[in-house]
């Protein structure tokens, strides 16, 4: 079942997601910013210097001549120095002028990139545009879809109303059911009562006599616990060779596994004398007094499944 | 739900230790292990092998020989057989004949009681003569896989053995298995042999002869007859016995005046006196650890076993009851003296235990003599007599067996049990 109030939930995020998704691509102008940039940076002047260069001509005509001759001399010197300044000019000029035109160059070359840069944005807005388009065009879709989905869900609802009413119609029936009932227990109540206590002052006597009964039991599965522990331990005993000269000191450990007939299912040493003649006597013993005393009742005998056995050859009988 | 799986966990191993029941079994009973032998096959070598194992196996006191049908298969049919019949384990084997007197001996030693598990398995190829010896090995290897101790049917016997007859008597030393089969005479002698006595490494035997009309004391090598005289001096020259080591001979001499006990150095011939006094003393015996020596005074008046320590010289008495103890020597676990015992007027075989002082009598023969005690400490070796014969007997240390074993006719004498051989 579609949960209709999460579906709900899920598609108004959707809506807001895309509505934001268009709105930020639709106002996003910091791709634009790089270009102008770069258009100021192209239009600081290269120029300056030239002015800079014009300033510098020298004042040499406060100079005072005092021999014609070295007058002379002087005018050609400086008419000289004029005419070499003039061509350090030009030179200069021709200098500048080429650095304008690679400037201009440049200009051109990043004027080109501008235009090209210009064209991909444009593109670019385009692209961006079409999306836009696309993604409406989907939103479109998308609460067409919404729509149908609500009637779906309209309709599910009146069904369940449908259901609820019917379950509410049944519970009526039933709880008058009930008052039919109650009225009829009603009567038989006082009845009831009696008859109740009755009953727990049996159920009293009774447990008394089941615990009386269990005491008994414990007291009765202990006896017989011992009782068989001794018939058992004595089975084996007079079963059990002892080999000659043994160190009294030693002993070893049997695990004894006994069928509900007493019939040894399996031995297990779990502890070695370090004898191996003292372990194998042992061993031969407990197999030999196979089937073992063991006690009738199940759950008496349910003790003696797994019986451990410690062996010690300290006395020699017969 | 981890701490939940843990709390069961625990529960139920306490339950568990709860209900185990736990015995303690400290008593077992003294008896003879019950087992029983599988017959070979049906062949007369077969049938040798079986006999001399189950002989050697009831010779040893330590088993009951339960009688069994004999079965080919070791089968769970044959196995639950021997269960019924009460054997806690059982021998069995077969002999395949190789041509040219050659068998191939196959034998298993089976735990009856654990289904049929098997303890021993082995194969051997020998030759017909060697049957006897092969049931004795098979017999030794039983013996020591359920009783842990090392078994003596290997082992050898010599005896005296004195024929009568057509006005002439023959003496001769006897070297026999130690169920008295196989005998062979190592020497013979018109003139009385005594007291043999094995060497501790069961090569030479030291004895006494009469060959020259006199009492000289020799030894003899048991594998190529090969004689040594030893002592020849005035009197008597008699009971040699063996150190431990093998280098010296116990002897007695009355060279000086009365029997006197003196240790002869074997490699060097040098000759030292070791008791002194007017008393007799006799039958020296060293014990197993060489420590001391055990023999046989009349200092206190009768004859009485005397024990010298070889470290101080001391002497110290062992024997008091009865009036007469005589041929002492220790079992190899030194905790007990076997010796010759008079009870009233009969000589019977005892036994004292050492730390109790107490005598416990094996034998109650109107005559029994030379007790000699088997390398195991199990059984003895001893003379009585038989339908008016000299026979030997064995009796088992704790008195539970007693038998006779068969020897050739004549009288035997003194016999003497050898260590382990080889």
């Amino acid at each position: 079942m579609i949960n209709a109030s999460s579906y709900r939930k899920a598609f108004i995020a959707a809506i807001i997601l895309h509505c934001s998704l268009g709105l930020l691509l639709l106002t996003d102008s910091s791709s634009s910013r790089p270009v102008l940039v770069k258009d100021t940076v192209n239009e600081q002047g290269q120029m300056l210097p030239v002015e800079q260069v014009a300033e510098k001509k020298p004042d040499i005509v406060k100079a005072v001549s005092v021999d014609s001759k070295q007058v002379m001399e002087t005018v050609n010197r400086l008419k000289e120095e004029r005419a070499q300044q003039a061509r350090n000019e030009k030179k200069r000029q021709q200098a500048l002028e080429k650095q304008a035109e690679m400037a201009r160059k440049e200009r051109i070359v990043e004027q080109q990139h501008l235009a090209k840069l210009k064209d991909e944005s444009a593109k670019l807005a385009i692209a961006r545009k079409k999306a836009i388009e696309e993604e409406q065009k989907h939103l479109k879709e998308l609460t067409l879809q919404k729509e149908q989905e609500n009637k779906r869900l309209d309709a599910l609802k009146a069904k369940q109303q449908e259901l609820e009413k019917k379950q509410q119609q049944e519970a009526q029936r039933l709880t008058e059911l009930k008052k039919r009932q109650q009225a009829e227990e009603q009567s038989h109540i006082n009845k009831q009562q009696a008859e109740q206590e009755l009953e727990t002052a049996k159920q009293r006597q009774a447990a008394q006599q089941q615990a009386a009964a269990n005491a008994a039991k414990q007291a009765r599965i202990a006896g017989e616990v011992d009782k068989y522990k001794a018939l058992i331990v004595n089975a084996i005993s007079s079963r059990w060779i002892l080999p000659e000269n043994i160190d009294k000191g030693l002993s070893s450990q049997f695990r004894i596994r006994l069928a509900p007939d007493g019939a040894v299912l399996e031995v297990s040493l779990t502890r070695s004398s370090g004898d191996a003649i003292l372990d194998r006597s042992a061993q031969t013993a407990i197999y030999k007094a196979s089937p073992l005393p063991v006690p009738a009742d199940v759950e008496t005998f349910n003790l003696f499944r797994d019986i451990s056995l410690t062996v010690r050859p300290e006395n020699v009988r017969g | 739900m981890q701490v939940k799986k843990i709390v069961a966990v625990a529960a139920l191993l306490f339950s568990g230790m709860v209900n185990a029941v736990d015995l303690e079994l400290t008593q077992g009973i003294n008896s003879a292990l019950p087992i029983a032998i599988n017959a070979f096959g049906n062949e007369d070598v077969s049938t040798e092998l079986t006999q001399t194992i189950n002989g050697d196996l009831r010779l040893s006191g330590q088993f009951k020989i339960v009688p069994v049908s004999p079965t080919d298969e070791a089968d769970n049919a044959a196995i639950s057989m021997w269960k019924q019949a009460g054997a806690d384990s059982v021998v069995t084997g077969h002999i395949r004949r190789m041509g040219n007197n050659r068998y191939d001996v196959s034998f298993e030693l089976r735990d009856v009681v654990e289904q049929g598990r098997i303890l021993l398995s082995k194969s051997f190829q020998v030759g017909n003569r060697d049957i006897r010896p092969l049931a004795h090995h098979i017999s030794d290897m039983v013996y020591e896989k359920l009783t842990g101790e090392k078994g003596i049917f290997s082992t050898r016997i010599s005896y005296i053995l004195v024929q009568r007859g057509h006005g002439r008597t023959r003496y001769s030393l006897e070297v026999a298995d130690a169920d008295g089969h196989n005998p062979q005479s190592l020497l013979v002698s018109s003139e009385p042999i005594m007291s043999p006595a094995w060497s501790p490494d069961g090569r030479q035997i030291a004895y006494v002869s009469f060959e020259k009309k006199k009492p000289q004391i020799f030894t003899v090598t048991v594998e190529n007859g090969q004689r040594r005289l030893i002592t020849d001096f005035t009197g008597i020259n008699g009971a040699p016995s063996w150190s431990p080591d093998g280098k010296q001979l116990a002897v007695v001499l009355s060279k000086s005046g009365n029997p006197k006990i003196y240790f002869i150095d074997l490699a060097r011939g040098a000759l030292k006196q070791m008791t002194f006094g007017e008393a007799i003393d006799t039958e020296p015996r060293f014990s197993p650890d060489g420590h001391s020596m055990l023999f046989t005074s009349g200092r206190g008046g009768s004859p009485q076993i005397y024990k010298l320590s070889l470290s101080d010289g001391a002497i110290s008495r062992v024997s008091y009851d009865g009036n007469y103890n005589a041929r002492a020597s220790y079992t190899p676990d030194q905790r007990q003296v076997i010796m010759l015992h008079r009870q009233d007027s009969r000589f019977n075989i005892a036994v004292q235990d050492i730390a109790s002082s107490q005598v416990n009598q094996l034998t109650f023969a109107p005559l029994d003599e030379s007790p000699s005690v088997a390398p195991n400490g199990r059984l003895i070796l001893y003379a009585t007599r038989y339908k008016d014969q000299g026979v030997l007997g064995i009796v088992s240390t704790d008195g539970r067996i007693r038998l006779r074993l068969p020897a050739r006719e004549g009288d035997v004498q003194e016999p003497a049990w050898s260590p382990y051989l080889g």
